[in-house]
């Protein structure tokens, strides 16, 4: 007893389902309703085409292993706009959020930005890189100039524990 | 429900019906171990055993009667509870319906149509709510609500707090004459806030019973702060109608000096102003002063009316404001006063401390004369101790003396070279000066101190002798005592300050002032006024030039012309009681500065009234103590949701180079800047007691501002809770723009403003705009359905919608696109498909998906994104106006009356059931029964079937009078009670007394169980320590046989 897609032949997956739902503790994708409020806010539907109502249900009927594969779990902006505003506890964030985990434990394809960013937090501690703003006037600002403190950068013992975590 | 079938049969086989003992193997044990169909067959088994067991040992028992009172109680007077009265007293039972608002009628007044038929909800109601209201079997109470009730079915006792109505209700014929002259317009809670109504209110023109209420919030703050107790609210109200002449009659009935109030006052009602946590505070005293001199520029101003004379005379020494306003207090009683003044003009430091420039004469002597015109005697030029004593006052037949002579003496700065010439006290300064004498002053003058004194002596100088003028104070800018704004008027006249400066030395040659040694000031510790207290720095003395030093630290009492009886404070005052004002001599009464030291005009005001009180009566023989203080409770903070920004007005002054000692510097409100202001009030105490409308009402003492709440008990043999629900607050989904433009309204706003009675008239329109919708969107679960808020579903959020889109779409036709957003479409009634087809017949687009929030556009259009899923698209919808359709949720009453009725509530807040299909209107409690959505969430039709069930319910209960009571009650062993009172304090229902038993060793306390109250839950007998107490049905040896057969026998 099982669901086909009959556009692309594929079956469903109750272990990944299971892991899934496992992984995500205070979520629960199975009380979606489809009320579409999700999908009405996405900051990444209008852009780059995510549907999280989809995502939920085609997570909640078993469709897993198309969703780690693709690219659209990876557009997420990471708003949190339906997480906030779900009327049930589906939380498609961080459903999609469990869907990147098993994308990168799968060793699928990573977008290449993510991949700089990891690299740069390792390197750094910081999640972007210090930057010069240019005020309207045209006046470059940094923090020195604006007598911020400097930045603390990452020890080893920071680089130490990031790879741990990473390595799982 | 079964037993009782099972009891039944055992009854008609001849035998006693509680000898059954029932085991419920279906619902213990088949459903629960469905998996596991052995083992279950053995507990089966097992408690077929103990049931076994247990019938061996079961007793034959007997019901009892307790008689029953045939009137019920209806809590709500709401659709429902005014169904369920109806159906009651039409069978011919009293009915006591109790209402909290001023009239009955509920949710369903406000409302336009009703689903699924349209016709008009106040048409199908109103002709109930009047039925209700003459039934001769329904006894309405109003304004009224349940605190306490106990007692058990049959015989409950209610007790009923009736808040005060202010209004008779019974001589009321609601001819709303009152409503007219009101001046205070409040949020008009029938239309949601959409509207305005006055203080004085009825909330619709149906309302039963159809008479006016007062709504009363409190004391407003301006009026709780100032000491005199002057209405402020209520004179403010009256001028922004433009009612100057009421309000100047207002002002009067409090103080006798509205103009000089208006300009000396330092009015800390704009300290304590609510306005100002919004913007800044509304500038009461130029309203006042506009008051008071509207009224004095009234031509033929009668003189206020006295009555009859009394033959008690009254001194009143001294004519400062205290002095003033005792014998104007007094004379409208119609006493004889004489006011005795020591100077040659009256009015005290009204007349002689404030220079002209504030206080003109011509005012002061206007208002003054006011007085005399009522016929006060005055006499100037007597000097209290030396001219006048109190005895001799005495002797010239004066029932009572009032005191206020003020604080005269100028304090000393107690500095070496204080006796050379050109050291002149401030306050003689002033007090020549204004009584038209020149003083020697010569070039360089230097004041001391930092007080009110100070910089009127430095601005009178400055205009009126030398622009050499130096103010030295010994703390900071922040810590002066003189009003900022006197202090910065002063500066832009050329008056210098120098703060942190004393003086220690005057120098003098040939015995005038040439020099003044000061030393340099820092501050430390706050002292006991909470001011910083200043301490020299050690050498830092320096020379200031100066040829005149005016020293201005304050006054204190001429003790030498008081008499020695006279009992004096350790602060040189006379000492008088705070509250009466009489000092230790009867009769004789003080107050004002003598009694304060310095202080404001308005607290010697207020002092000369409470005088005046007490003298009256002194000379009645009453009691002077008896309810001296306000009891209403002062308004602590008011919603300013609705109020917009406004800037204060600001007074306009004088030009510097015109300022002279006779020209007033602050100029006045004009009667626009008045209007302005006055209408910036948010009348916090809601009613202002102006009292116009006791002056319209035709009928006397029907409007009643003093009325207070009473109680009353009811006995009743039945209740039924009717309170209603309330609808959810949408502001809690911030993202849907709910309270952040009014283009976004929840469903029930929506009735009003589509309902012919309400503030369009029926014109649907955006609130923001007022002009009508191009387009409306519906979005539907709004708080429901969503466990961030309520879990359930409203049940009535789709037809509610559904009704207001057809509606809209009937009234505007193709002049409006109606969109609705929904999540599913729950259409389940009668004739609710069909209205659906309806709605979808007539174009309204219905939209699956929900908006993840609404965004409001400049020109406070409304756009939103809304996923549709069976199109698959991202649509973007243009509104003007949206509608929330905003669930239901429990009333905030229900956790109340939880407490009060001892009730179970269900986790989403409303009233719990006995049994959701069989028992549907009744609770736990026997007698009590549930009416309409304070069960659940329910429309009209399921609430009006739902009271009329609830009414059979208590019908059936009292029809014969009597009522049958169970016997699974617990039962005392009186012999082995201890009565340690232990079961009294665990019994939840109250049913256990203590009774006193006379035994071999005395007298003893022994427990005893109501048994119509008990509800035989067995706690009693689980915490009897002697094991006196056990449950009939349920005694020790029943249950023991069962655990026995449990165990094996073990």
């Amino acid at each position: 007893m099982s669901l086909t897609d009959l556009m692309t032949m594929a079956k469903t997956d109750k272990e990944l389902r299971k892991r899934i739902f496992t992984k995500l503790w205070r979520a629960h994708p199975d009380e979606c309703f489809q009320c579409m409020r999700c999908t009405s806010g996405c900051t990444s539907l209008k852009l780059l085409e995510l549907k999280p109502h989809e995502i939920v249900l085609l997570v909640n009927s078993g469709f897993i292993q198309e969703l780690v594969s693709s690219d659209i779990i990876w557009t997420c902006a990471s708003c949190l706009k339906c997480r906030e505003r779900c009327p049930q506890n589906a939380s498609p964030y961080n459903t999609i959020l469990e869907l990147r985990n098993l994308a990168v434990e799968r060793e699928a394809k990573i977008p290449e930005a993510y991949m700089k960013a990891i690299a740069q937090i390792l390197e750094t501690g910081l999640t972007q890189p210090e930057q010069t703003a240019t005020t309207r006037d045209m006046q470059p600002q940094n923090r020195e100039k604006l007598g911020l403190p400097k930045l603390p950068y990452a020890n080893d013992k920071f680089k130490t524990v990031f790879m741990k975590i990473l390595g799982g | 429900m079964h037993e009782e079938t099972f009891r039944n049969a055992v009854k008609e086989a001849g035998l006693n019906p509680y000898l059954l003992e029932m085991i419920n193997i279906r619902e213990q044990d088949s459903w629960v171990h469905n998996k596991q169909p052995e083992k279950a067959t053995e507990k089966a088994e097992e408690l077929v055993a103990m049931a076994v067991a247990r019938a061996t040992q079961l007793e034959p028992l007997d019901r009892s009667k307790v008689k029953a009172n045939r009137s019920i109680l209806v809590i709500g007077g709401g659709i429902a509870g005014i169904q369920t009265s109806l159906d009651l007293a039409n069978s011919g039972f009293k009915v006591h319906l109790v209402e909290k608002s001023p009239s009955i009628g509920g949710r369903m007044a406000q409302l336009d149509k009703t689903f699924p038929t349209l016709d008009c909800s106040a048409c199908i109601l109103t002709p109930k709510m009047a039925e209700a209201g003459r039934h001769s079997n329904i006894d309405l109470i109003t304004c009224a609500e349940v605190d306490e009730v106990k007692g058990f079915v049959g015989n409950y006792e209610a007790r009923i707090r009736i808040n005060p109505r202010y209004v008779d209700k019974d001589q009321c014929t609601g001819c709303g004459e009152c409503e007219k002259v009101c001046p205070i317009s409040m949020s008009n809670e029938f239309d949601v806030g959409l509207s305005q109504r006055k203080a004085i209110y009825r909330p619709f023109p149906q309302a039963v019973p159809n008479v006016f209420t007062i709504n009363k919030r409190g004391i407003p703050p301006c009026r709780a702060t100032c000491p005199a107790g002057v209405n402020v609210q209520g004179y403010v109200a009256l001028a922004a109608q433009g009612k100057y002449e009421e309000a100047y009659e207002l002002v009067k009935r409090f103080i006798p000096f509205p103009s000089v109030c208006g300009r000396v006052c330092f009015h800390p009602c704009e300290s304590e102003c609510e306005r100002a946590k919004l913007d800044e505070p509304v500038a009461v005293n130029a309203i006042k002063r506009f008051i008071g001199d509207y009224g004095l520029r009234q031509e033929k101003r009668n003189p206020t009316p006295v009555p009859g004379k009394r033959a008690d005379k009254i001194a009143i020494i001294g004519s400062g404001p205290a002095g003033l306003t005792a014998a104007y207090k007094l004379a409208k009683k119609g006493y004889s006063v004489t006011v005795f003044e020591a100077l040659s003009k009256l009015g005290g430091m009204l007349q002689v401390g404030i220079p002209p420039y504030r206080l003109p004469k011509n005012i002061l002597d206007q208002e003054i004369q006011m007085i005399k015109d009522m016929g006060v005697a005055t006499r100037t030029g007597v000097t209290f101790g030396k001219d006048i004593t109190v005895d001799k006052l005495l002797q010239q037949g004066y029932s009572a003396l009032f005191i206020a002579v003020g604080v005269q003496k100028s304090r000393e700065l107690a500095i070496e070279g204080e006796e050379l010439e050109g050291v002149i006290p401030a306050l003689k300064l002033l007090k020549q000066t204004n009584l038209g004498e020149r003083v020697e002053i010569g070039e360089k003058v230097v004041i001391i101190g930092g007080g009110n004194v100070a910089i009127d002596a430095a601005r009178t100088l400055i205009r009126s002798y030398s622009r050499n003028v130096t103010v030295l104070y010994r703390r900071s800018r922040e810590e002066m005592p003189a009003y900022s704004s006197e202090v910065e008027e002063a500066e832009k006249e050329g008056v210098k300050l120098r703060f942190l400066v004393s003086p220690t030395r005057i120098l003098g040659k040939e015995g005038r002032v040439s020099l003044l040694e000061c030393v340099r000031m820092r501050l430390s510790e706050p002292d006991n006024s909470g001011r910083r207290r200043p301490v020299p720095i050690e050498g830092s003395e320096f020379m200031v030039e100066a040829d005149t030093v005016i020293p201005a630290i304050g006054q204190s009492l001429d003790i030498s012309l008081m008499p020695n009886k006279l009992k004096l404070s350790r602060y040189g005052t006379i000492q008088a009681d705070p509250v009466t004002l009489q000092t230790n001599l009867p009769g004789i009464f003080a107050g004002g500065d003598a009694v304060k030291g310095e202080a404001t005009v308005i607290d010697a005001i207020a002092q000369g009234k409470r005088a005046a009180v007490s003298i009256d009566r002194f000379l009645n023989d009453e009691d002077l103590f008896a309810d001296r203080e306000e009891r209403k409770s002062r308004v602590e903070e008011i919603p300013k949701d609705g109020f917009e920004k406004k800037p204060r007005q600001q007074m306009p002054v004088l030009p510097l180079e015109k300022r002279t000692n006779d020209e007033e510097v602050e100029l006045g409100f004009s009667e626009e800047m008045v209007q302005e202001e006055a209408s910036r009030c948010l009348a916090c105490g809601g009613c202002s007691e102006c009292l116009e409308c006791e002056k319209v009402c035709e009928l006397e003492n029907v409007i009643d501002h003093q009325q207070e709440e009473t109680q009353i008990t009811l006995e009743v043999g039945a209740i039924v809770v009717a309170i209603g629900s309330e609808v959810f607050n949408a502001s809690l989904t911030p993202e849907l723009g709910y309270g952040l433009t009014k283009n976004v309204v929840s469903n029930l706003e929506f009735e009003r403003l589509s309902n012919a009675s309400g503030p369009t008239e029926g014109k649907i329109v955006c609130p923001e705009t007022e002009k009508p919708p191009k387009s409306i969107v519906f979005i539907q679960c709004v708080g429901s359905r969503d466990i961030r808020f309520c879990e359930y579903c409203c049940r009535i959020g789709c037809m509610v919608t559904l009704k207001q889109a057809i509606l809209a779409k009937e009234k505007m036709g193709d002049n409006v696109e109606v969109y609705v957003c929904y999540n599913d479409m729950r259409a389940f009634g009668k004739s609710y498909e069909e209205f659906y087809n309806r709605a979808r017949r007539l174009g309204i687009k219905f939209l699956k998906g929900l908006p993840s929030e609404i965004n409001i556009q400049k020109d406070s259009t409304l756009r939103l994104d809304v996923f549709e899923s069976n199109t698959n698209k991202l649509l973007e919808i243009q509104a003007d106006l949206a509608v929330l359709a905003s669930g239901l949720v429990a009333s905030p009453d229900a956790a109340k009356l939880q407490n009060i009725l001892h009730i179970p509530r269900s986790p989403d807040g409303f009233f719990l059931e006995t049994h959701p299909k069989l028992r549907p209107v009744e609770t736990p409690t026997r007698g009590i029964f549930l009416a309409g959505t304070c069960q659940s969430p329910k429309d009209i039709p399921d609430t009006s079937s739902q009271a009329s069930a609830a009414a059979m319910k208590a019908a059936e209960l009292l029809a014969t009078g009597e009522i049958e009571i169970e016997p699974l009650v617990a039962a005392v062993d009186p012999n082995s009670c201890s009565g340690c009172k232990i079961c009294q304090s665990i019994c939840p229902y109250q049913a256990i007394e203590m009774e006193t038993q006379i035994r071999t060793n005395g007298e003893t306390p022994v427990a005893k169980v109501v048994n119509a109250v008990c509800q035989g839950c067995g706690a009693c007998s689980v915490s009897c320590p002697t094991g006196a107490i056990d449950s009939q049905h349920y005694k020790r040896d029943q249950i023991l046989a069962q655990i026995k057969a449990a165990t094996g026998g073990k």
